[in-house]
């Protein structure tokens, strides 16, 4: 388990390690410090320390696709603050004069393998399309929605929602072709640096009130059928995507349980008990969380009430990694909440086909 | 310049700890952004599991009310079972009572009579105690006249209290008014309950009422009624759950005295549902007395009586009014059609249980109505029906494969299809329940008797509706003949144009009438009837004319809500009356 050893190895010294390079880095670019002050400094410690920890993450799961979609979301990411490729590139070639120094080897290795694959994709320019397109049902709609929220306008922005609800749409399409796009492209505005971060959080908390207002019209009787815990690792604040799925599971007839964020293994692990589920669904978005996935797993796995619990995972990294759910310890994946559903029948209906579930989402 | 370097020095450490300043801000932002969307994070999932719980909740409800349901309808199914055989065993009883028996036969005849009185009082507590837990049971408000009552119980329990060897004393204070207003069934009701406790536990004793008057106000009479034995007593303990649903002490549970527990439940909920108090005062050993106060209405003799005498008075007018209104026609036709006319016509009998035919074929028998038909199933009913005219059906209201319900449905069908005179249906059930009655009268059924039903219930409901029921006379036909013979040149009779121009307006002036009628609007209701009335006479119309002819009484006494049960009547006999025109017109 080298790679194993090797991840682990750079996590521990990952805070150090940022330090170091940022100091070197400044050193050798003094306009950096004119050009982005006392805060750049800062936030470069921060980002170097992001690309150490998804550089270990990546080889600890022996996934390198992690770890270059980060460099190339980066890339576009930085491009907003007006961090050029040179800089990133720069900021690159210290942490392998980093790792060089300070990590032994067989571990160097590994990881100075991984991380030259990230050099090389940050060269080639990457950029993601809008995740709204006026083709898609509901498109244009959707497009409206976001710009209301935009425009701070939260009002107009459900009456959309409303008006289509009143007009016949389920509530399972305005989750599958407004709340969920308009989700993901708020995430793309940021990257590119189009709107700020209070943005963000401001649509991303409008969309969930929404989604509560809603819960009065559609949750209206206990369902009698399998019943689901949903969780998120670690104190992701991108829970929303897991919150969609649970409601969807709830639509199909599942008797769900979502704990969102910052649940404690132990609570997560009780819950399942409590409630008797069937299937535990995690969702990870940040990939320097995935290790925390792997230890809940682990701990839901050694328990002997929830042994038999199915486990399900979901979320950016493993989007990215299709074979990543294996590595973490899981009996299965989906890319979506419509596939999620399908795949957790499977999984009770066809216990032992773990591939077979593995083949029907993609 | 060491000025300007001084300068540079302090303007660079200005931009510093501006930065500084700036940097803390953007992180306490980011910091206070990331607890808002955990804080909304959480608040949205309290409001998930707030919506799951409410959707729980309420198909908890839902579950509560649907078992409330069914228990109302077990009961109402209870309540049909025993009733039935116990109908049988009563009747037969009775029946057997007047042939010629010996003495020791006539003993074993009251011995059935009581055991199966005494199931039937169980059963009857049973449903009230459930009538009352769901709220169903209403009071009746009336006349009290308490020396009535109190001889009526005295009359009752004679034997019972006979049988003990007691002694059983009524005093009455005088202060009480001899008349007042209440619910006087359900006052006697908690009355022979409580006698009949203390009288259960007393014996070679005395049972003693007292009714006293507490306090008097100017419309009411707050009155007590305490009954007092010299029985085992009830303990303090035992006191305080005495009233609760099927509470029996230790001693009353013993098989000595029997009950099923719920009088003095029953007995509760009553005092409770008149505004009143209950309670006891006991010790052990030396006897109980049971107590309760009522607030009773003031009977107001001279206006009130005088009043509903009026009422009376000109209802009974009325119909005669009606009656003269239409000129000899119904004279003629009750000439005609006498009144044994009713009795010549068989009596339909449906009833699934045969022990139930049996009996009621042996009443009617007794009763003087020989000509009888029986069947077994409303399928069977319905087609008796459709090939013979019946004086009267008695329709037993559940019965396998179609019921009395639906049997009653269909023949009001057939009558109005084939324009048949209504003939009177009569439900016989054990299921006694208010829901019950209400879908007998929805599906077209004219009176109700439960069961077990006595001989004398039987006569008076039969001669009722016999006598309700004189054939009508449709057309005067008197008047259609006079027109008749005025025939005018032209190709079309006079009847027929005079036909068709009432047809051209009298459906919309019976909607206009009915609208009158359902929003009061006594005057209009007054004016359009009288009208309808005149149109109707002058084309020869008897039947529907004494239709319109009662509204318009009713209007005019602004008793317009009385007519609401006639508007009913309105189309199908304005259809009877186009048709006997038309085929006088032909003819």
């Amino acid at each position: 388990m080298s790679h194993r050893e090797a991840g682990e190895r750079l996590l521990q010294d990952a805070e150090i390690l940022a330090e170091k390079i940022t100091e070197m880095q400044y050193r050798l670019q003094p306009d950096l410090m004119e050009r982005f002050g006392p805060i750049g400094k800062i936030r470069t410690k921060q980002d170097s320390q992001y690309s150490l920890s998804y550089l270990a993450e990546s080889v600890l799961v022996k996934s390198p696709g992690l770890f270059t979609h980060y460099i190339s979301w980066l890339k576009v990411l930085l491009a907003g603050y007006q961090v050029s490729t040179e800089d990133l590139e720069m900021n690159l070639q210290l942490i392998k004069e980093a790792l060089n120094e300070e990590i032994e080897q067989p571990h160097r290795e590994f990881l100075l393998e991984y991380l030259e694959m990230g050099i090389d994709v940050m060269k080639h320019m990457d950029t993601q399309a809008s995740f709204i397109h006026a083709s898609m049902p509901y498109g244009l709609e959707a497009k409206t929605y976001l710009q209301h929220l935009l425009d701070n306008k939260r009002k107009e922005a459900f009456e959309i929602v409303e008006s289509e609800l009143n007009d016949g749409a389920t509530i399972r399409d305005m989750y599958r072709y407004i709340f969920q796009p308009v989700q993901y492209e708020i995430g793309r505005l940021w990257q590119r640096g189009q709107i700020s971060v209070g943005q963000e959080h401001f649509c991303t908390a409008a969309t969930q009130s929404f989604i509560s207002r809603l819960y009065s019209r559609w949750l209206i009787g206990p369902n009698k059928g399998k019943k689901l815990v949903a969780a998120c690792v670690g104190s992701e604040q991108h829970e929303i995507g897991l919150r969609m799925l649970t409601d969807v599971f709830e639509m199909e007839g599942w008797d769900t349980y979502y704990l969102g964020a910052n649940f404690p293994n132990g609570s997560i692990v009780e819950a399942i008990k409590r409630h008797e589920s069937d299937v535990i669904a995690i969702s990870v978005t940040m990939t320097y969380h995935l290790h925390l996935a792997k230890e809940l797993i682990e701990r839901i796995r050694n328990h002997a009430e929830t042994a038999h619990v199915k486990v399900m995972v979901g979320g950016y990294p493993f989007n990215i990694d299709k074979e990543l759910w294996r590595t973490v310890g899981a009996d299965g994946y989906a890319p979506g909440a419509e596939e999620a559903v399908a795949i957790a029948e499977r999984l009770l209906n066809h216990p032992v086909s773990l591939d077979n579930v593995s083949t029907a989402s993609e | 310049m060491p000025s300007d370097n001084e300068e540079i020095q302090r303007l660079r450490k200005t931009i510093e700890q501006l930065s500084d300043q700036l940097i803390r801000s953007k992180e306490q932002e980011e910091r206070t952004l990331s607890a808002f969307s955990d804080m909304n994070n959480e608040l949205v999932t309290l409001q998930r599991q707030l919506s799951k719980n409410n959707a729980g909740l309420e198909s908890a409800r839902q579950k509560a009310v649907a078992s409330d349901e069914s228990k109302s309808a077990f009961m109402a199914v209870i309540s049909h079972d025993f009733r039935t055989p116990l109908n049988g065993i009563l009747g037969m009883a009775e029946l057997l009572a007047l042939s010629p028996l010996s003495e020791e036969q006539k003993d074993s005849v009251i011995v059935i009579q009581e055991a199966a009185k005494l199931l039937l009082k169980l059963i009857q507590d049973l449903l009230d105690f459930s009538k009352l837990e769901a709220g169903q049971l209403r009071l009746e408000q009336g006349e009290v006249k308490l020396q009535e009552i109190m001889d009526y119980i005295l009359r009752l329990l004679k034997p019972q209290i006979d049988k003990k060897r007691n002694r059983m004393i009524m005093d009455c204070d005088p202060e009480v008014a001899a008349v007042l207003e209440g619910d006087s069934t359900r006052i006697t009701q908690i009355l022979i309950n409580l006698i009949q406790n203390a009288n259960k536990f007393t014996t070679d004793g005395s049972v003693k009422v007292e009714v006293k008057l507490v306090r008097q106000q100017a419309r009411t009479q707050l009155v007590r009624f305490e009954v007092h034995d010299r029985g085992i007593g009830i303990s303090e303990e035992d006191q305080i759950s005495l009233f609760e649903p099927y509470m029996q002490t230790e001693q009353g549970r013993s098989k000595e005295y029997e009950g099923t527990g719920l009088g003095l439940s029953i007995c509760k909920s009553l005092v409770q549902l008149m505004d009143g108090e209950i309670g006891i005062r006991s010790k052990e050993g030396e006897g109980s007395t049971f107590w309760f106060e009522l607030e009773l209405g003031l009977h107001l003799v001279e206006s009130k009586e005088s009043a509903q005498l009026t009422v009376a008075d000109e209802t009974s007018d009325l119909t005669n009014d009606a009656k003269n209104d239409v000129g000899d026609a119904t004279k003629n036709s009750s000439k005609d059609a006498p009144e044994q006319d009713a009795r010549t016509l068989p009596i339909l009998l449906a009833d699934d249980n045969v022990i139930n035919r049996q009996l009621v074929q042996l009443q009617l028998k007794k009763l003087g109505f020989t000509k009888l038909e029986c069947v077994s199933s409303g399928e069977e009913a319905v087609n008796a029906f459709r090939d013979k005219t019946y004086s009267l059906i008695l329709m037993d209201s559940m019965m396998p494969v179609m019921d009395g319900i639906e049997a009653t449905r269909q023949i009001r069908a057939i009558e109005q299809d084939e324009m048949r005179p209504s003939t009177p249906i009569i439900a016989m059930t054990g299921n006694v329940m208010q829901s019950e009655k209400d879908k007998c009268y929805e599906a077209g059924m004219n009176d109700f008797i439960g069961k077990p039903f006595t001989l004398e219930v039987l006569d008076t409901t039969i001669r009722k509706w016999h006598s309700a029921s004189k054939p009508v006379q449709i057309l005067n036909m008197d008047v259609v003949r006079e027109i008749a013979e005025l025939n005018t040149d032209g190709s079309q009779t006079l009847l027929s144009m005079l036909l068709e121009m009432y047809r051209a307006e009298t459906p919309g002036k019976i909607e206009d009438l009915r609208r009158h009628v359902v929003s009061a609007d006594h005057k209009a209701a007054a004016e359009t009837a009288h009208d309808l009335k005149s149109g109707s006479l002058s084309l020869g119309i008897s039947y529907l004319s004494t239709l319109f002819s009662q509204i318009e009484k009713y209007a005019k006494q602004e008793l317009t809500h009385q007519a609401e049960p006639l508007l009913d009547k309105l189309l199908p006999a304005y259809q009877a009356a186009c048709g006997a025109l038309q085929q006088a017109n032909k003819s």
